[in-house]
């Protein structure tokens, strides 16, 4: 958002632009009461994760801890913690290798279909699951993957298997975590990238085709060339998230028997806070999530504005 | 659509249309079939359901599980509790994104740069789970349905896209009526509003779908079970923790209820999002282009 004043207003008195726009000011008091309440109040709160917290004492009144960095330090010592930094990498990793290229695939093939009605129709079909909360979509798996009379393991056992618990093995959560993150997230995902294709000058097409170019190289050689742009920016954004693995689909999908492999940092934080009442080792944890976070994302937005010319932000 | 639709004008349909359509038609279905197998499995009885190996016909169509759930569980109320407070939130989130949207079209207001940053601070860091929750619990709104209405009321990224949209209304419609005197909150009361209907409609989806599906914030503040809107019931039933008896003994079976829970929950968004698909796919556009 560049200033874009003209001389013109720029040459009236402060005061007097300032009034011209008094009701605009006063438009945003509950907008910016809003933010200072549920935004600003709770970023001050993170003090709490360096003092030991009473509520009846309130935050200031809190005594500091000594060392302040204590929680810190417990923290950074606990398997626990280690733990949940791994799989949070590991998922976040695994997920840009199979969740982040599949809704572009989608859209380059969606493109393709000549048949209006019928991509119409399998792309009101493959956006549903979006829609629905990753509680339905969890229920759903654990119904179809059941051990008692669940459809994957009926059709198991009908070719001579034995009856898997695919939810409590450490091996299959991965798989299922992904399956599920594509199920629900893949069709969306690809609207981006058709808009983007909309958008490819139809004349490269037709002088392509006079060319005698094939389809696939069409989309090789012009459309995903010209939806590269977009495809880096939300790239980096990807890696600049990798410390949100999605709190949403683990905890639906996990339970005890796979920690393991499936407690990542935003879960550990819930049941560390939430779960077990510990609010000032949740809330430094939550810090350090958000700390990391932001010097990724900060990192991220540079390298697009350097690859872009423009920020993902501005 | 305009130059998909030019660019396979192109060339005539053959093979690889076909075999592009197959398999892509393919994965669509595979995506819809999970929800058909529940929507089976809540009509079915408990012979159909423990005879099927693969799809669940139900032979001997029931509505049993619904009564259950319906007439003998609080789903029922849940489900009209949920409507409520989707309803309520879609009004008040409406209200203040849509001020705050107007205010960041205001580019050349001083303070609009102030203004500006201090959304944009709140969207690169936040003070986490615990002092939020502790926030919210300070206000005392723990256990109050308010708990997840409130805090809620502006989604950051959905503000920026409506302003987007708000920046479609042309200038010379806001010179015009200045000119006629009108001041900014009738502009934005009689003009803007009313000329971003589109846009309006389509961030109200996005929060409905959000406060619809939303079981995590009922989790962590509303406590008595009585309260719990029907996207919780639903989380409950995949944690083991609901507090309604699903294996009571009564004419349907247990994942014939569970399936009628989850069915009824979703069926609202299911009928809505096909029709609503041109204003949500539009929203995920204009939330892309940059200024």
């Amino acid at each position: 958002m560049r200033h874009t004043a003209s001389p013109n207003t720029m040459r009236k008195p402060l005061g007097k632009r300032m009034r011209e726009y008094g009701i605009v000011y006063a438009m945003i008091v509950p907008v910016i009461a809003f933010y200072l309440v549920f935004a600003y109040f709770p970023m001050y709160g993170i003090v709490i994760s360096f003092k030991e917290y009473y509520a009846s004492r309130g935050i200031l009144g809190s005594e500091w801890l000594d060392p302040v960095w204590k929680n810190f330090s417990w923290l950074f010592e606990q398997e626990y913690f280690v733990r949940a930094l791994r799989n949070t990498i590991v998922i976040s990793l695994l997920k840009l290798v199979t969740c982040f290229p599949i809704p572009i695939i989608l859209a380059l093939f969606l493109s393709e279909i000549p048949f209006r009605r019928l991509r119409r129709g399998i792309q009101t079909m493959m956006y549903l699951p979006y829609f629905f909360s990753w509680a339905v979509i969890a229920s759903i798996v654990y119904s179809l993957l059941a051990t008692n009379n669940g459809m994957v393991n009926n059709i198991i056992t009908l070719l001579g298997g034995e009856r898997v618990n695919f939810l409590t093995e450490e091996r299959y959560f991965y798989v299922l975590l992904i399956f599920a993150e594509i199920w629900k997230n893949a069709g969306w995902g690809s609207v981006i990238y058709v808009a983007a294709i909309t958008n490819v000058n139809a004349d490269l097409y037709e002088a392509a085709k006079i060319d005698g170019c094939s389809r696939l190289r069409m989309m090789r050689s012009i459309t995903v060339p010209s939806i590269l742009p977009i495809i880096v920016v939300l790239f980096i954004m990807q890696v600049g998230g990798i410390m949100n693995a999605g709190f949403d689909p683990v905890f639906n999908l996990y339970n005890a028997s796979v920690y393991n492999v499936a407690d990542i940092l935003d879960t550990y934080i819930y049941r560390l806070g939430i779960g077990s009442g510990e609010y000032e080792r949740a809330a430094a944890l939550g810090l350090f999530k958000a700390v990391v976070n932001i010097v990724l994302l900060l990192g991220c937005n540079t390298l697009v504005k350097k690859l872009t010319g423009q920020g993902m932000y501005e | 659509m305009m130059n998909v639709r030019k660019k396979s004008g192109l060339f005539a349909p053959h093979a690889f249309d076909y075999i592009v359509s197959a398999v892509l038609l393919l994965f669509a279905l595979g995506c819809l079939y999970p929800f058909v197998h529940m929507l089976l499995i809540s009509f079915a009885s408990e012979g159909d359901y423990y005879s099927a190996v693969t799809i669940v016909i139900p032979r001997h169509f029931t509505l049993n599980a619904y009564a259950f759930v319906l007439l003998e569980s609080r789903i029922g109320l849940s489900f009209l509790e949920s409507v409520l407070i989707t309803g309520i939130y879609i009004v008040y989130a409406l209200f203040l994104t849509s001020l705050g949207a107007y205010a960041l079209t205001k580019t050349q207001m001083p303070g609009h740069k102030i203004f500006f940053a201090f959304i944009l601070i709140s969207m690169f860091f936040g003070g986490g789970l615990i002092p939020f929750y502790l926030t919210v619990r300070g206000l005392g709104l723990i256990d109050s349905w308010a708990s997840v209405i409130i805090p809620f009321g502006i989604n950051s990224f959905y503000m920026i896209i409506l302003r987007n949209f708000f920046k479609q209304v042309p200038d010379s419609v806001l010179e015009a009526c200045k000119l006629d005197g009108a001041n900014e909150f009738t502009i934005f009361l009689r003009f803007v509003l009313p000329l971003s209907k589109a846009a309006l409609i389509t961030i109200g989806l996005f929060y409905l779908v959000d406060k619809w599906n939303d079981w995590y914030w009922p989790m962590i503040f509303i406590n008595s079970s009585e309260k719990y809107p029907l996207a919780l019931e639903v989380r409950n039933i995949l944690s083991g923790t609901s507090s309604i008896d699903y294996s009571a003994s009564d004419l349907s079976y247990r994942s014939g209820k569970e399936a009628a829970t989850i069915i009824l929950s979703i069926i609202p968004i299911a009928m809505i999002v096909p029709f609503a698909q041109k204003f949500l796919v539009r929203g995920v556009m204009i939330g892309s282009v940059k200024e």
